[in-house]
């Protein structure tokens, strides 16, 4: 049974007791040092002891990611991470834990565990990199690269149509859900405090630029003279509005989702969609997780989904007390005994024959 | 933290015998001493004797560290690209699961100490051999057994045993991996002796085989 720690006053951190003295090994300019940098200055907020947090990886560039934080932290197995960090968190539940994964890591090889850790709802918080491409190996194609997309491995363009993240996890009914992107430091450290907040399996999708394999593959979503045009800020119970001059909008049609301009006098914000990130059945979502693959429709980022579900661990821990108080019968060795057991007097070893 | 691999076959899964129950009190505890002292405490510094590094759980102040499939330095646990470093900890890796045979007690040999022909097992066929060589030595033929439960590392009695031998034989149900592992690890001629039909040895077979080489 897992030990409770015993709850200390969390000292005050800086960004500084969070960075281990390991020589960062990530190409220069790649998006991976700018969500290190706000995992490291949002964690001092998150109110958690530094022991107690743990970052589980699986491989790839980002799965380098625990080496440089100054915290407990495992290098794992491809694919892997979160079975590890679900073996973790029951046997100590007490514990900060995180995945690091990326669209290879966790929507290729892992897709299976990813899934399953949704689906289990246990309380970690989940980052995936997303740069759709793979780039420890150097350029190959990845599970989330887009449907024609060359790349070294797909030299005539991809034939695979990608995964869509936000869908994958809402297929496995994660209750929280969210993207957002590495360059977009603000809006980075809200979804980090927001995902660590929520209580369950928090899947974010954070945009990644691979500067050498893939690069640009988000430009429109972080340059500041195209973003406000491409990207839709999600808030909760706020009518979905965007564009530069806020201009534009999505309404529903049915169940099909409109970019409507609010500027012709045919549609006012009071037509458009209000979001609403604790809607039960996860629809919603599914419509705005639709809008990549619409054309002409803004990229939403921010919390997509944030609804309680039971939490795995501390089913199982209750299962666990439920089941020792009501059973009598608590002897290891009777139970070993029971059935079909009886005693042999005299044991036969195969002792040497002598000839 | 090594890891332990348990081989089975379908014959001891579908296979039913009496199994002695262990008395749990006479189980000897496992006990682990979890490192908490920051001032002494190297992640990959080792334990002279079995190489095992010092284990710091998750919630120990000051002892935050990081584990994983890079290479690191030795004693400090730094990730390191230094070829020689890399050499170094191959070895202890490799050292570490060979002393693990310190552990292993004495092979039992099954016959006499030395003699013609040393039959090697492993996993399900021991009722097989057994009743052969059985059968063998009350004939008079100069055989013995050994039933090898330690494949990786081999008991470090394993090679002076095969030596005292004229020939060794080797039955298992693949296609002679053992035989292999011993041919190449103590430069002896094992004879492979295999059966991959999804059903296990005839004692007969066997029989057969012994009285083949030395009958
Ligand atoms: S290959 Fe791409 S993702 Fe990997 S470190 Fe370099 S820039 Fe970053």
């Amino acid at each position: 049974m897992a030990q409770q720690a015993t709850p200390k006053a969390v000292p005050t951190y800086t960004r500084e007791d969070f960075q281990s003295d390991q020589l960062v090994r990530w190409c220069p300019g790649c998006g991976d040092y700018a969500i290190l940098a706000q995992v490291q200055r949002t964690l001092p907020e998150m109110g958690v002891r530094r022991e107690n947090v743990v970052f589980v990886s699986g491989i790839g560039c980002s799965s380098r990611f625990p080496y440089y934080m100054n915290t407990y932290g495992f290098h794992g197995i491809h694919g892997r991470a979160p079975a590890i960090a679900t073996g973790l968190k029951l046997a100590r539940p007490e514990l900060d834990v995180w995945v690091i994964t990326g669209d290879g890591d966790g929507l290729s090889i892992g897709t299976n565990h990813t899934l399953q850790i949704c689906r289990r709802n246990v309380n970690v918080t989940l980052l995936l990199f997303n740069n759709q491409i793979y780039g420890l190996t150097k350029g190959q194609y990845s599970p989330t690269s887009p449907h024609g997309q060359r790349t070294y491995s797909s030299p005539y363009g991809n034939l695979d149509w990608p995964f869509n993240p936000i869908r994958v996890a809402l297929g496995a009914n994660a209750a929280f859900i969210a993207r957002t992107i590495d360059r977009d430091q603000k809006h980075l450290a809200e979804v980090l405090l927001r995902a660590h907040e929520h209580r369950g399996t928090s899947f974010v999708e954070i945009y990644q630029n691979c500067i050498v394999f893939n690069d640009g593959a988000f430009e429109d979503l972080v340059d500041k003279a195209t973003r406000d045009d491409h990207v839709l800020y999600l808030e909760h119970g706020k009518p979905m509005v965007f564009g530069k001059n806020r201009d534009k909008g999505i309404r529903l049609d049915g169940l099909q989702p409109q970019v409507v301009s609010l500027s012709d006098g045919r549609w006012s914000v009071s037509d458009l969609l209000v979001h609403d990130e604790k809607e039960p059945s996860g629809a919603l979502a599914e419509i705005l997780a639709s809008f990549q693959e619409r054309p002409g429709f803004p990229r939403p980022v921010g919390v997509f989904r944030d609804i309680e579900r039971p939490i795995y661990e501390e089913e199982i821990h209750r299962l666990v007390e439920q089941a020792s108080a009501s059973t009598t019968d608590q002897d290891l060795m009777e139970l070993l005994e029971g059935g079909e057991t009886w005693i042999v007097k005299e044991e036969e070893e195969p002792a040497p024959v002598q000839a | 933290m090594t890891p332990v691999m348990l081989l089975s076959d379908g014959y001891i899964g579908n296979g039913a015998e009496p199994w002695r129950i262990p008395d749990l009190d006479e189980l000897p505890p496992i006990e682990v001493k979890f490192a908490d002292d920051p001032e002494t405490f190297a992640p990959y510094a080792r334990d002279p004797e079995t190489l095992a590094r010092p284990w710091a759980v998750p919630g120990t102040p000051g002892l935050e560290h990081r584990v994983g499939g890079l290479e690191k330095e030795d004693v400090t646990g730094n990730i390191s690209y230094d070829p020689v470093n890399h050499e170094k900890m191959v070895e202890y890796r490799r050292r570490k699961v060979e002393g693990i045979a310190r552990e292993i007690p004495p092979t039992q040999v099954f016959g006499e100490p030395e003699g013609e022909l040393l039959v090697i097992g492993w996993g399900s066929t021991y009722g097989a051999i057994r009743t052969a060589v059985e059968d063998c030595q009350a004939d008079g033929l100069s055989v013995s057994w050994v039933h090898l439960r330690w494949l990786n590392p081999f008991p470090s009695d394993l090679g002076e045993i095969i030596r005292r031998f004229r020939k060794v034989l080797i039955p298992e149900l693949n296609s002679g991996q053992l035989a292999t592992f011993i041919r190449a690890k103590y430069l002896v001629d094992a004879i492979p002796f295999s059966k991959v039909q999804g059903l296990p040895f005839w004692t007969h077979e066997i029989e057969g085989k012994i009285r083949e080489l030395i009958g």
